[in-house]
């Protein structure tokens, strides 16, 4: 099984300490929850996973068979929650090109139709500039590129919120058939849509990510135990609770 | 008395807040710089002292605005071009300065000129829309008013109340005219915008009838008399009391603003975003269903990204092109028909070479290129990963290169051998090998520039996702390269020398720049 190890990862703006000290482990054939509130550091995260932003401390590494392995560029999908592709291609230029491009990396290569049908979108649509796609049919081209690349690692930033809610199913139907052979990473504000999908919930708070157990926790009580962690009154709780 | 109070107020809230977004646009740009920029810290936006140096500058600037610009503007407009000085006969100055207000009360009316200011204050503060108009607006009357009457006090030999009367037949036409379109907006709708006229030909159709009258009429000897002129005026005046009525009382400011204050108009007059905007703008996507490409990856990726840009890409070097064949053309017919041209030509291309850097510089397509290529392809291929890869990127580098080289080459081509074809007919040179240094030394400059250009691009990446341009290095070293080409074209120094060391300096840049690309590129291309 692969694992995503990160060990005292930190990150600063300036004198502003966003991540403090990241320990964690995420797994291979879950999906995790990644909640945060606003300016927690989601995206600061993903960045860093990502090698957008470099790092000022710690490091985090792909684990396979207790092998230690640097990400590379091919281990890692990012899917932004406001999509970007080049508007100037149509959206099966733009799969080719993705396809000519991973070739050497993509295992078990289709069709384009047949990625096309995935993610069901229309035979018209194929073959128009991207420029003239609707936000939800970009955002399905991004995801997309990543099922066809297939990385270990996929990092989701609130992808699901500009689907409407048909597309939205799918999407989540997609993501539970693809979590298997992948280390799927989702970061939403949406508490309900995290506790639906994901298999996990982490908290990111003060610079920090901890894991959120359910245990036996009803889900009202699992939310309200979220959210009291996300104000910071974790430690009230667990007075309360013991 | 509440309607003063209220206005004043606006204006100084206005001030404030323009004051505000330009001290922390100035320390913005200090963070970004490189070497001293991390140690600016972001406290320095809540000191007060830049605020107050910041008053004290504006004050400074609104004096230089009020008084300087006017007197540069009667100096250069009245005076200069007329060489009026303070003998000529003022009916003369009256007639000139008369149907310039003319063209002014058109182009120039505050109220219908959509600024970055009244977007922030109007649609993001919500202020409200009429105090906020009005009281910049009897400002900026008061200032245009105080600024002319002196400048033409000072520069003319008008008599004082004759000056009065014109500065302020100039205000009222320009109240009159907006009265008018005022009342337009309450009849019709119709709301204009006066940096973009619907018809640009009509524009400056007007303009070019506003400065014949202006400036033909006198040629012919007809000049407005001076009874005619006080007849206007008077008439003006009274327009013009009316035409205060009106605005002071219209209620549709809000309504005005909310048509005109739209983003895109807002800041596309800035120069950077304008820049950005005209290649960002889907117009430039040509769509054509033929277009296709039988090549693979980066090559075919390329390959679309050229065809579908072809308009921007292309269509300036093939006008440049042209240009020059043009001129050429007509400089070769003028040289055949007259003898002394040709001498003047002859010892012209031997020394132009210092000169034509600054040209070449002018016509170089790259840095709308680059532009396109950002706003287009690397602003959304970025966030890819695999794109962003060492080797992929340096492959795409290659190809674009490539591109932007030969889309400059061909009006380079033309320009070298026009200049060679030029240097011969009129009479050639006693050295063969200036054919050969001049027909390389152009070409050398074509190839440093487009160079130069995708090279600071790639090391430099200006932009960040919300396609602002956030690198100070860039601007500077942009600056830089704009200042040394200017100081080079005036260097006196024969083609034999510059060019050769043009060309070799050319070579030596390339084999740099592209080291440093290959290198740290991988690095530095990214979104800010």
């Amino acid at each position: 099984m692969k694992k995503l190890v990160i060990e005292g990862l930190k990150k600063n703006f300036g004198k502003k300490e966003v991540l403090k000290d990241i320990n964690f482990t995420f797994e291979e054939g879950k999906i995790y929850g990644l909640l945060g509130r606003n300016g927690a550091g989601k995206t600061t995260l993903f960045n860093c996973l990502n090698e957008d932003l470099d790092i000022d401390g710690g490091k985090f590494y792909l684990l396979d068979n207790k092998k230690e392995k640097k990400i590379e560029s091919q281990d890692i999908g990012y899917v932004l929650s406001t999509p970007v592709v080049p508007e100037f291609l149509t959206g099966r230029e733009f799969l080719k090109f993705f396809i000519d491009i991973n070739k050497d990396n993509i295992k078990d290569l289709k069709e384009i139709d047949e990625y096309f049908d995935l993610v069901k979108i229309d035979m018209d649509d194929r073959d128009k500039l991207m420029r003239d796609y609707s936000h939800g049919m970009k955002n399905k081209l991004q995801m997309l590129v990543y099922i066809i690349a297939s990385p270990e690692i996929l990092l989701l930033d609130e992808p699901l919120t500009s689907f409407d809610v048909v597309v939205a199913e799918e999407m989540k139907e997609l993501l539970r058939k693809i979590k298997e052979k992948h280390i799927l990473i989702f970061s939403t504000h949406i508490m309900e849509l995290a506790l639906d999908l994901c298999d996990e919930i982490v908290v990111l708070n003060k610079g920090v990510l901890e894991h959120v157990s359910k245990d036996n926790l009803s889900n009202k009580d699992f939310k309200k135990k979220i959210i009291d962690i996300l104000k910071g009154e974790e430690n009230d709780y667990d007075k309360e609770v013991s | 008395m509440t309607m003063i109070k209220k206005f004043l107020n606006s204006f100084l809230i206005s001030f404030k807040v323009k004051n505000a977004y330009v001290v922390n646009q100035f320390i913005y740009s200090l963070q970004r710089l490189p070497l001293i920029g991390k140690y600016i810290s972001s406290k320095l936006y809540g000191k007060k002292i830049f605020k107050i140096i910041n008053v004290i500058i504006s004050l400074i600037r609104m004096i230089v605005k009020v008084f300087g610009y006017k007197f540069l503007y009667i100096y250069i407009f009245v005076i200069f071009l007329f060489d009026i000085d303070s003998n000529s006969s003022s009916d003369l100055i009256i007639h000139v300065y008369l149907f310039l207000s003319l063209i002014g009360c058109f182009s120039n009316t505050e109220i219908f000129n959509p600024t970055r200011d009244k977007y922030y204050m109007i649609v993001l503060m919500k202020m409200d829309a009429r105090s906020h108009t009005l009281s910049n607006f009897i400002f900026f009357l008061f200032s245009t008013w105080l600024g002319q009457v002196v400048a033409l006090l000072l520069l003319t030999g008008l008599k004082w109340y004759d000056v009065f009367l014109l500065v302020s037949t100039m205000v009222g036409l320009k109240l009159m005219v907006i009265a008018f379109y005022l009342y337009r907006i309450k009849k019709t709708k119709k709301v204009i915008n006066e940096n973009k006229p619907k018809s640009w030909v009509v524009y400056f159709g007007l303009i070019i009838i506003g400065l014949f009258l202006a400036y033909g009429l006198p040629y012919f000897d007809i000049v407005i008399s001076k009874p005619i002129f006080y007849v206007i005026s008077g008439v003006v005046l009274v327009g013009s009391i009316i035409a205060v009525n009106y605005i002071f009382r219209f209620k549709g400011f809000a309504y005005l603003y909310k048509r005109l204050l739209k983003r895109d108009d807002i800041f596309v007059n800035e120069k950077q975003k304008g820049e950005v905007m005209q290649t960002t703008s889907n117009k430039q996507i040509v769509i054509d269903k033929g277009i296709g490409s039988d090549k693979n990856g980066f090559a075919y990726f390329h390959d679309l990204f050229v065809k579908r840009h072809r308009k921007i890409l292309k269509d300036n070097a093939k006008w440049t092109t042209i240009v020059i064949l043009v001129l050429a053309i007509g400089m070769a017919i003028l040289m055949l028909l007259l003898k002394d041209v040709s001498l003047v030509v002859n010892r012209f291309i031997l020394m132009l070479l210092p000169y034509l850097l600054f040209v070449m510089y002018f016509i170089n397509t790259g840095k709308t290129i680059t532009n396109a290529m950002f706003m287009n392809c690397d602003h959304s291929m970025l966030q890819y990963r695999f794109f962003r890869q060492s080797k992929t990127l340096l492959m795409l580098f290659k190809e674009r290169l490539k591109t932007v080289i030969i889309i400059n080459l061909v009006p380079t081509v033309v320009l070298a051998i026009s200049l060679c074809v030029l240097l011969f007919i009129s009479g050639g040179t006693d050295n063969i090998i200036n054919y050969v240094i001049v027909f390389m030394a152009v070409l050398a400059m074509s190839i440093f520039f487009s160079i130069h250009n995708l090279v600071i691009y790639y090391l430099l990446q200006p932009y960040n996702i919300g396609m602002e341009m956030k690198s100070t290095t860039y601007t500077i070293v942009s600056l830089l390269t704009y200042w040394g080409c200017y100081y080079i074209s005036r260097i006196e120094v024969s083609t034999m020398i510059f060019g050769s060391i043009m060309i070799l300096f050319a070579v030596i840049y390339a084999v740099v720049s592209l080291f440093l690309v290959y290198h740290m590129a991988p690095k530095t291309f990214k979104l800010r």
